[in-house]
């Protein structure tokens, strides 16, 4: 049974692009047949984070105007088996496409993937409505600041206006010690606006820039809280459950000790 | 099929079916109901019933139209509203209870919502309104009525938006970013309340000598009641 899930948030800049190359890295890492569309025609990003940037022939708005086969258009990535990517046109803009031709695009990868990840642009117009249609479930991507929250909880309105309900949350960059000191919003605050379902909360982490530089999803890296942090997220995508990350510091043995039997800390 | 039975009034249990034929145009079968209404009325005068359209999707406009007409030309009092799906729930006391005491809480028609508003979503209601959810920063709340949510008042309200100065706005949790009754605007304070620690409680808002004050709900609410 395929799925094709829409990656979205409202707000630019929070990490939509790099959590859809690591969720999707991940999945095809769990052998999973997984292709990423990124819809965000005009500003594409997902094939510089996936770096694939230098093997982009055709693209989505090809595929849509019929210029190519979807096939034609779609990138293996070879460093992982089963994952391709469909990039966006960057000399178009969003009203190349509609709805309707999303719609139809997802139900023929649907044929042949286990996963469709859409990479949503920012914003509430043409693209964010496109980016939805052909989604079977969203995932909302937001930050600690309420700005990042407000724009979260928007399009959560949006999305449930547009029959897709129940979607997931993930927290992005968030900083344990801030957190701890009280200046930053904490997972709690968060959750208590916008009351949906939490899929993962991930560390700001150096590794992430250091990856999305190099074109390598941070979810490969085995020693990266980040990574770690994706490879939970994917497994709840699959439908495991994984407990949450601890980001706030590490734990003292007592603490550990105590949390085991139950005491809380 | 018979003329007759394009529109059938049902006793239930739980109150009155209308059961509607999906063969005619609305405004045809409109005047249908209209007429089987006023036949009926006799019959209807002053009972207390739920209502349960059944047999034909009706939007929520024509469900109104509806029962405008039944409570129009019969002397119905309607107190519960289900739609075909069973689920909506929709009260509208249409005739007020008799009891004198009472009938300054007149309130007209009452709306249920269910859910959060969340940022850009707004809520226009031209009685009474309770939200059983949140109402989040960024979503708009506009009642001519009163507004009571049952949950936390974070984004904006606006009660008696017609001018109304007699109504009130009443939350679990009351940290609006702005609160306005009739014609007052009062916003929360600029410094941040120590928030959350303590847990909420139940506060009303109301209009008492041209300001609008904000109590904790526990009984002693004088001001509101004279």
């Amino acid at each position: 049974m395929s799925e094709v899930i829409v990656i979205t948030s409202g707000k630019g800049g929070v990490g939509k692009t790099t959590t859809t190359a690591n969720l999707g890295t991940g999945l095809a890492l769990e052998g999973k047949r997984v292709a990423l569309i990124d819809a965000d025609i005009g500003l594409r990003n997902l094939d510089v984070v996936m770096g694939l940037e230098n093997r982009i022939v055709y693209d989505l708005v090809d595929v849509v105007e019929g210029h190519c086969r979807v096939k034609q258009a779609l990138i293996k990535d070879k460093r992982y088996s089963g994952m391709f990517l469909l990039p966006a046109a960057q000399t178009r803009d969003k009203n190349a496409i509609n709805p309707e031709q999303m719609q139809k695009l997802c139900d023929t990868l649907k044929e042949d993937f286990d996963y469709i990840l859409i990479d949503c642009p920012a914003g509430i117009e043409q693209g964010f409505k496109n980016a939805i249609a052909g989604a079977d479930r969203a995932v909302v991507v937001t930050t600690p600041e309420v700005s990042a929250v407000r724009d979260a909880d928007r399009i959560i309105g949006l999305l449930e206006a547009s029959e897709l309900r129940n979607p997931k949350l993930i927290v992005n960059r968030v900083k344990g010690d801030m957190v701890k000191r009280g200046d930053m919003m904490a997972i709690e605050d968060v959750m208590e606006i916008l009351a949906v379902d939490i899929i993962g909360v991930v560390p700001d982490d150096d590794h992430i820039v250091i990856s999305t530089n190099r074109g390598e999803p941070v979810v490969t890296d085995l020693h990266s809280l980040a990574g770690q942090a994706y490879r939970n997220i994917t497994k709840r995508i699959m439908g495991e459950e994984v407990p949450l990350l601890n980001l706030e510091g590490d734990q003292g043995f007592m603490q550990r000790l105590k949390k085991l039997f139950g005491l809380g800390v | 099929m018979n003329h007759d039975n394009y529109v059938i009034f049902k006793g239930t249990k739980d109150g009155l079916m209308i059961l509607l034929s999906e063969e005619l145009d609305f405004t045809t079968l409109k005047k249908h109901f209209e007429k089987k209404v006023i036949d009926a009325s006799r019959f209807f005068h002053g009972a207390k019933v739920a209502l349960t359209f059944q047999g034909r999707r009706l939007s929520e406009e024509e469900q109104q139209e509806l029962i405008e007409i039944l409570s129009e030309k019969s002397k119905l009092d309607i107190s519960f509203v289900y739609d075909s799906e069973d689920r909506k729930i929709e009260m509208s006391s249409v005739k007020s209870n008799t009891e004198a005491n009472l009938e300054q809480w007149e309130e007209g028609r009452v709306g249920f919502y269910k859910g959060t508003i969340r940022s850009g979503q707004q809520i226009e209601f031209s009685g009474s309104v309770v939200i059983v959810g949140d109402v989040n920063p960024g979503g708009q709340v506009i009642a001519e009525g009163s507004i009571i949510v049952l949950g936390g008042l974070k984004g904006m309200v606006h009660a008696g938006s017609k001018g109304n100065q007699a109504v009130f706005v009443a939350a679990l949790s009351m940290t609006p970013m702005q609160l306005r009754i009739g014609n007052i605007i009062s916003r929360s304070p600029d410094e941040e309340q120590n928030k959350s620690s303590s847990t909420p409680i139940a506060q009303i808002a109301y209009i008492h000598q041209e300001r609008i004050c904000i109590e904790p709900m526990d009984g002693k609410m004088k001001n509101l009641f004279f």
